[in-house]
């Protein structure tokens, strides 16, 4: 004859809280597996000096360059919008009256691109880019350095790239760009929490007024 | 009296000259669209690997070319700065190749992330199911356990209420 198992009401009140408690923890675990709440979605851009380090970004740590005389940057890139995002870094050069991009309305600066340097990037995935460059050229023009040769990592640039008065106030200007899928096209700002952002950084620089190295 | 040949050759020339000055003011514009072209191209394919990835899939291998591809597109805008056309031309078509290759790709990518992504979906829940069993399974022991430890508790205390009673 067989023993029929018997469970007090009590414990049976017991067991059916405890199976009810262990269903909406296993289920919110794999909720939250699948699921995953997001992030914080952002992008961020640096450039940093000649070891990968934010120092050194000028031969002999001068920023009045010579023709001729190379400097080393490294630009990164950083991709924290959870999900693959198509970016492209676009370098320009300006003086100091030329506009800047504006970060707030996510205009860029309207000066044309020298270089891009495109990659698609995962998720929580890190570019990094080896920026290297010298000043191949100058013109002098009264009280203004015309820069009218550079060489951007074996891409040779010539014309009038940009003057400046008496060499000074020369900037490399990285701008953040991503493909926009809406729009399916390129776009200096994107969707984050709390509006659109933009990024992008410059780094400045001299050009002295001799000719050579 | 103008000879034939002459006269052909005078109908001829400002016909050739037109053609010329056509030929002339295409070929920018043709290397302009080319480029067009295979940035559109490359946007193209960006998209269909990120619906792979916005499907919950994965598609690395993809990715990887897709990249390849852009810097062979770098790479031409290099050589064409040097003057080198033809090379630059040639690395165009061959970033053009990849992609088209990786277009072609995408469908059994996407049919083996959706796979995966159901595999993964089963998996889970299948896991919740067998910790909710397994919890479930070892309360109860644990909740027997217990009523006969305080049974065995209460006999014991019974045994000795009724010694100090004899």
């Amino acid at each position: 004859m067989r023993r029929r198992l018997k469970i007090s009401s009590k414990d049976r009140r017991y067991l059916i809280a405890f199976v009810i408690a262990v269903t909406l923890i296993t289920s919110g675990s794999a909720l939250y597996t699948l699921n995953p709440p997001p992030s914080e979605q952002f992008f961020a851009l640096w450039v940093l000096g000649s070891h990968a380090k934010t120092e050194d970004y000028y031969p002999d740590n001068n920023p009045n360059l010579k023709v001729a005389e190379e400097v080393n940057w490294t630009i990164g890139v950083y991709n924290h919008m959870g999900s693959l995002e198509y970016v492209v870094v676009r370098v320009k050069l300006l003086n100091s009256t030329q506009p800047s991009p504006n970060q707030l309305v996510g205009s860029p600066s309207p000066a044309s691109p020298l270089f891009e340097f495109t990659r698609v990037l995962l998720d929580n995935e890190t570019l990094t880019i080896p920026f290297e460059w010298k000043i191949t050229n100058v013109t002098l023009e009264r009280q203004s350095v015309l820069i009218t040769g550079l060489s951007l990592n074996q891409l040779q640039l010539g014309g009038e790239l940009v003057k400046a008065l008496s060499g000074r106030n020369y900037r490399f200007v990285f701008e953040l760009w991503v493909l926009d899928a809406r729009a399916n096209d390129l776009s200096f700002s994107w969707s984050g929490m709390g509006g659109r952002h933009s990024a992008w950084v410059q780094i400045w620089f001299n050009v002295t007024r001799t000719i050579s190295a | 009296m103008s000879s034939p040949l002459h006269i052909f050759a005078r109908s001829i020339s400002p016909a050739l000259l037109f053609m010329i000055v056509l030929l002339v003011l295409t070929v920018p514009q043709a290397n302009t669209q080319a480029s067009e072209d295979i940035a559109t191209l490359s946007y193209q394919t960006f998209n269909r690997i990120s619906a792979i990835y916005q499907a919950g899939g994965e598609a690395r291998d993809l990715v990887d070319r897709l990249n390849s591809a852009l810097q062979l597109i770098q790479d031409a805008h290099v050589k064409r700065s040097q003057g080198d056309e033809a090379a630059a031309k040639n690395l165009e078509d061959q970033a053009r190749q990849a992609m088209n290759e990786v277009n072609n790709e995408v469908p059994t990518a996407q049919q083996r992330s959706e796979r995966e992504s159901r595999n993964k979906t089963y998996s889970v829940l299948i896991s919740a199911i067998f910790v909710t069993v397994i919890s479930t399974f070892a309360f109860c022991v644990a909740l027997r356990g217990w009523r006969w430890y305080e049974k065995s508790k209460l006999f014991e205390m019974r045994i000795v209420e009724k010694k100090a009673k004899d």
